[in-house]
């Protein structure tokens, strides 16, 4: 398993050095144009490219392995195909681990080389449960995007997710368009964040971590059992 | 011991199908699987690793369940494919030493030793390797842990010559040692004439035969004669037949029956592998 893991690395660490660099070079722009404009919009700007960044990082090996055709040759060793889904699944956390590293030292390092790291618009990116809550989404995402990416391959995976996406955004758009006015969606909306808000938080963290825990074991569940049947 | 036994495999991709394929390959020997492009020898191959999911059937690699024991199996094999795929920006050991761990038997010895009898360049890149010399290169990782069966899917197709007539020499070297087994598929026959014991021809998805080397060359002739021979009862002797403005030339799978047949009036030569191929693909045509 730990060389499964580790082959990833080693075969793409150029890859990988290169769009950590990229990654933290993109955060140290934002959070400069961030601090200029002291917009509070760029904040979630900022998160929008923490998380595509975790998103896009983690896909890097799977399709290095799809471009030179080695995902057989790895099939073909004595390993079987559900360590490596579980293999996967973990090189994607520690990927996302090193993409929030980045990104939360480019926010620390891009507030001091401005001299502006008490700045107010700076503090929620501070707070570590922010942070934690970029993991807990980016496995999320992870986990429901990983099983179409074992079942199809990275390709098809990808086009069948986005049409999902855009499916579920055209029937949003379709229910707001229908809905939107309607005075018991939007006071069952308000009760709920009101709900939300006397919550205590750590609770609320627990729990959706929890969830989010649960949809990844399951989602690994579900790779594992696609890719034992995959044809290559 | 058989190191391969293979019985009614089946797999349907739609508009193919792997038939009921069955085929033994005892241990110390080589096979070569042949056939036309397209017969279905990558799809065998494939199943046999796993890449591919057989639908019926069953595969026993040393006596062992090739998808309940698949780890314990592919410990002892050794693959190389079509055409070899790495990543090509690495050097070939880097390649090495990545694949290296995954085999308990890894012999650090037998690799440097592959690497040199092959010449090559260990540390260039893979994508500055010509085609033989990726080959050559995947075959020194492919057989640096003493795999016990070597499953080779057209190792020579591509490759000129002099590195075939090599990879040839080194199979048959290899075969030395008694507990090696080797399958190998190709479409260019006189690789498989020159080295292989035991000859599975494959056309269409289905096995014509699975036999023995001599016995495929003893059992089937060519035979040559007038096109006035032929008629329908003395055609149905024959596996396909050319017939030309002077005369015939057909294939035989019963020299005795065509020779009570024709007596001396025809000319009976050894057929080859590729005439075997020619005139059986010819015969399924009509």
């Amino acid at each position: 398993m730990w060389y499964l893991i580790l082959k990833d690395f080693r075969a793409n660490w150029l890859f990988q050095l290169i769009s950590l660099l990229m990654i933290t070079g993109l955060c140290l722009l934002t959070i400069g144009g961030m601090l200029d404009d002291g917009g509070q919009i760029l904040i979630v700007i900022y998160l929008a490219i923490v998380i595509s960044a975790c998103s896009l990082t983690s896909l890097v090996f799977i399709k290095s392995d799809e471009y030179h055709g080695t995902e057989s040759v790895f099939v073909s060793l004595p390993v079987a195909r559900k360590q490596i889904v579980v293999a996967r699944y973990i090189t994607s956390l520690i990927q996302i681990l090193l993409v929030l590293t980045c990104c939360y030292l480019a926010t620390k390092f891009g507030s001091v080389l401005q001299e502006r790291y008490n700045d107010p618009v700076l503090k929620v990116l501070y707070l570590p449960v922010v942070w934690a809550a970029l993991l807990v989404f980016s496995l999320l995402l992870k986990s429901f995007s990983y099983p179409a990416y074992f079942k199809y391959g990275l390709e098809r995976g990808m086009a069948i997710l986005a049409a999902i996406h855009f499916g579920i955004l055209t029937l949003g758009v379709l229910i707001h368009w229908m809905f939107g006015k309607s005075s018991i969606q939007i006071a069952y909306i308000q009760y709920f964040l009101e709900w939300l808000s006397q919550q205590n938080g750590l609770i609320i963290i627990g729990s959706v971590s929890t969830l989010a825990l649960l949809c990844w074991v399951t989602s690994l569940k579900l790779s594992c059992k696609f890719y034992k049947t995959r044809d290559l | 011991m058989n190191a391969l036994d293979i019985k009614d495999l089946v797999k349907d991709y739609g508009d193919f199908r792997l038939n009921n394929v069955s085929f033994t390959l005892p241990s110390g020997f080589i096979m070569g699987l042949v056939g036309p492009n397209g017969a279905g020898k990558t799809t065998i191959i494939n199943t046999i690793m796993n890449l591919v999911m057989k639908q019926k059937g069953e595969v026993k690699v040393f006596e062992m369940d090739h998808q309940k024991q698949e780890v314990e199996i592919k410990k002892r094999i050794g693959f190389v494919y079509d055409s070899p795929t790495y990543y090509e920006h690495l050097t070939l050991n880097q390649l090495k030493n990545i694949i290296a761990p995954f085999y308990e038997n890894w012999d650090e010895k037998v690799y440097k030793g592959l690497v040199d009898r092959f010449e090559l360049p260990a540390n260039k890149l893979v994508k500055k390797f010509s085609k033989g010399m990726k080959m050559k290169g995947a075959i020194a990782i492919a057989l640096s842990h003493h795999a016990d069966l070597i499953i080779m899917d057209e190792p020579t197709s591509g490759l000129d010559p002099i590195v075939r007539r090599e990879m040839l020499d080194f199979l048959r070297n290899l075969i030395q040692d008694e507990n090696k087994s080797i399958l190998f598929s190709s479409h260019i026959t006189t690789d498989i004439e020159q080295i292989a014991d035991y000859i599975t021809y494959v056309l269409n998805g289905e096995i014509v035969f699975s036999k023995n080397k001599d016995e495929v060359f003893e059992q089937y002739a060519l035979i040559k004669g007038g096109n006035e021979l032929l008629n329908h009862h003395t055609r149905k002797t024959l596996i396909g037949v050319r017939e030309g403005e002077f005369g015939f030339e057909g294939l035989t799978q019963d020299v005795n029956g065509a020779k009570k047949l024709f007596g001396a009036e025809v000319i009976y030569d050894r057929a080859s592998l590729e005439d075997i191929m020619f005139f059986t693909k010819m015969s399924s045509l009509n």
